[in-house]
């Protein structure tokens, strides 16, 4: 189910008030019901696979902790390979072959093995990875095996963050789950103002702003440099408010049952710096990447040298995470670079050109973010840099609802971010009137002006 | 909050209600135009391609009879269906042209009825609104959803002197493409039957009212490759006694692309070929009176 749709309109409050209306013992089966159901708007066979990741992490849990030594990390290699395993398989399969393929064709070789043609599981990289941290938490002694297999299952399942995350770590969620939640009105305000400020970034700017960049760049090759710069900056802001917009989303949605799922974003537009950026960006998969792959390959403790591959390393896996296609791994190669760069050159100097010149390099790695291949991707680039002339202008509504209320939701950020308590600001006076005529101004604005055509979030791919 | 929501919501909706009735220009002015008033005997039906490609000087002045070009950017078959639908429960024309866009039956158009949705008390339109999702419905118990998108249209739409440039509902483009062929691969597995399942009702319905029909897809600078949408025009001109069928989709007379605005749109200079080119072949397959 997409949370931009007319039946989460429904399920939504249904969930939530026979959540808080069951007694306590039976919520954890009400949450996993309506987050199988939930599931089940995608590809409902889909739930026999979340199932198998489910059971064997869980098992796998309960034996390393029993386990010593060798043993406990048989058991810790089993889990991941398996849970890998299907990621792989669905998701890497064709990638592997198809790059297999241009080797043995570069070599004059005949390779022509089986296509498979899956339907990649809605969210299966996300909880996958938030099934991995569990089993490497409970490894590293961080985390008790959880024995409650509904409750485990729900760690994985926990609908709000089901698809596209936050990618929670079991020390934050798993025990809010044993936790007796009441209904508490600051919870449902905070939760419900969360979700609307989330609904305005998808619908009213990511959405609008994707009918201006897919026209350019579906058809890159009819453009110029103008319009396909115009469009990747767009894209930047695009992508920020659809993929930050479903993580209000989602923690609105938790917070308003009691749950507090981890920050995902954090105004990344106005970082200073790369290395600030990632740590404002996805958060949670930032962490991760951090947490199990930078830091055990030796992290900042090794050499220079060695310091910058575990970067690009960690980057390039970070790229093949997000999909199987070669401009995802240069992206996440691009981003490795600048880090690097900015490890030896060190970090901009003054603010305001730190901000410009990350938000301009971050820029260029989207361009094979969004590009449908590397060679689309340095073709865009090329053009951006030669090819000028009058920008495409598309339907005059596009790019002016788009720009407006970009606009509006960058003023907004830039108060937050620089404090301006002078600023005012309608969503933090006093005056209780004032302050939910303000939102009830968002909410007219999402019905007159948000696109509302269910389109997916960007990050479901993924 | 939430009565104040509703409030504001039904008190928007009323003023956009009276706003649609006050156009005097642009779309909505036009479909109100086509859906209450229009009379002419020869009328096109299409997305903007239609809009853009139909010049009445031509097509109404050498077919002796009065033209309108009922062409909508943005929409596709099932607007067009709609359209016809209500035109024909009020009069009967001498002539119905439907503009098929050279990727019709392989394109989906979920969620692009915008413009339909202001007028969805009107029963004719409203299975055809239910093409958007069975929750359509209950959305359009809202004043302003029907509206969404639609302020600055309406707004603009108050403008009489915005209609100027508009010939009968035909929109002229200026200026000529710079870009190289588009290249269109059509997908049999992509067909949306209830597209096809639509368009015959339509042409039933056309043909108990002894209305003659020609399906035309119009000229698209590039090549169209496993075209489904015109094999399955063809099969249903082949169907229907009273319907005809030409493509001008891969014609090579279209391969000039001074003749373009962009791939898919003529300019005026290739409107007028077009029109010319369309009025020879359909008088020879169109029995009209």
């Amino acid at each position: 189910m997409l949370f931009n749709s007319f039946e989460f309109l429904v399920f939504f409050p249904v969930v939530t008030i026979i959540y808080f209306l069951l007694p306590f013992r039976l919520r954890w089966i009400h949450l996993l019901i309506f987050s199988c159901v939930f599931y089940c708007f995608f590809v409902p066979a889909y739930l026999f696979v979340l199932a198998a990741t489910i059971i064997i992490d869980y098992a796998a849990g309960i034996f390393m902790e029993r386990a010593k030594g060798g043993i406990k990390k048989a058991w810790l290699l089993f889990s991941i390979l398996s849970t890998v395993a299907i990621l792989a398989v669905f998701k890497y399969y064709n990638f592997i072959n198809d790059s297999l393929i241009s080797v043995a064709h570069s070599f004059g070789l005949e390779y022509t093995p089986k296509a498979m043609s899956l339907i990649l599981p809605i969210g299966l990289s996300f909880h996958t990875f938030q099934s991995l941290s569990y089993v490497i938490e409970v490894y590293r002694g961080n985390q008790t095996a959880e024995r409650h297999f509904g409750i485990y299952a729900l760690y994985v399942m926990f609908y709000p963050q089901l698809v596209a995350g936050p990618i929670e770590r079991p020390q934050n969620i798993l025990h809010q789950f044993r936790e007796r939640h009441r209904f508490e009105y600051a919870n449902v305000t905070q939760g419900l103002k969360l979700m609307v400020f989330g609904f305005f970034k998808k619908l009213v700017v990511a959405d609008r702003l994707a009918l201006y960049v897919d026209s350019v760049y579906t058809n890159h090759d009819q453009h110029n440099g103008i319009s396909l710069a115009v469009a990747t900056i767009l894209f930047a802001f695009q992508i920020y408010c659809d993929f930050s917009g479903y993580s209000d989303i989602a923690i609105g949605a938790a917070r308003v049952m009691g749950f507090k799922l981890m920050t995902n974003f954090n105004r990344p537009y106005f970082a200073r710096s790369v290395s600030e950026f990632w740590k404002r960006w996805h958060i949670s998969l930032s962490t991760w990447f951090r947490d199990y792959v930078y830091i055990p390959l030796g992290g900042n403790r090794t050499s220079g040298y060695r310091v910058s591959l575990n970067i690009l390393i960690t980057f390039c896996l970070s790229g093949l995470w997000h999909g199987a296609n070669w401009t995802f791994v240069i992206w996440g190669a691009l981003n490795g670079l600048y880090l690097v760069i900015e490890r030896v050159l060190g970090k901009p100097g003054r603010k305001v050109y730190g901000i410009v010149l990350t938000f301009l390099l971050i820029n260029i790695s989207w361009v094979f973010f969004r590009a449908e291949s590397a060679s689309a991707g340095v073709s865009i680039l090329n053009k951006i840099f030669t090819q000028h002339g009058a920008p495409f202008l598309g339907d005059n509504k596009t790019l002016l609802y788009g720009i407006l209320f970009l606009g509006l939701l960058l003023a907004s950020e830039f108060v937050q971010e620089f404090k301006l308590k002078w600023f005012g600001g309608f969503f933090s006076v006093h005056q209780v009137t004032i302050r939910r005529l303000s939102y009830i101004g968002i909410v007219l604005i999402i019905m007159l002006f948000g696109v509302l055509d269910n389109s997916q979030f960007i990050y479901f791919q993924f | 909050m939430l009565a104040i929501l509703f409030l504001l919501d039904t008190l928007l909706g009323h003023s956009f209600d009276y706003l649609l009735s006050r156009q005097r220009s642009g779309m909505f002015y036009r479909a109100n135009y086509i859906i209450k008033s229009c009379k002419e005997e020869v009328l096109v039906f299409g997305s903007s391609r239609a809009s853009h490609h139909y010049n009445p000087d031509i097509l109404g002045k050498r077919l002796d009879a009065s033209f309108y070009n009922c062409g909508q950017d943005a929409q596709g078959l099932v607007y067009s269906c709609a359209m016809i639908t209500a035109v024909v429960n009020r009069y009967k024309p001498k002539l119905v042209i439907i503009d098929i866009n050279p990727t019709e039956f392989t394109t989906s158009e979920v969620g692009k009825l915008n413009i339909l949705l202001p007028y969805h008390t009107n029963p004719v339109f409203q299975r055809f609104i239910s093409y958007n999702g069975k929750s359509e419905r209950l959305k359009l118990m809202s004043g302003i959803y029907p509206y969404n998108s639609q302020f600055g249209a309406l707004l603009l739409g108050l403008d009489q002197k915005r209609e100027l440039s508009v010939i009968s509902g035909y929109l002229p483009l200026q200026g000529s493409y710079k870009g190289g062929p588009a290249l269109i691969t059509e997908r049999s597995a992509d067909i949306k039957s209830i597209k096809i399942e639509l368009l015959e009702e339509v042409l039933t319905m056309l043909e108990n009212k002894d209305i003659p029909s020609l399906l035309v897809t119009s000229p698209v600078y590039g090549k169209v490759l496993n075209n489904v949408t015109d094999s399955i025009c063809k099969s249903l001109a082949n169907k229907y006694l009273h319907t005809s069928f030409i493509s001008f989709c891969n014609n090579n007379k279209y391969s000039s692309r001074s003749l373009f605005k962009d791939n898919y749109h003529l300019n005026s200079s290739g409107a007028i070929v077009f029109s010319n080119e369309l009025l020879e072949e359909a008088v020879q397959r169109i029995n009209y009176n």
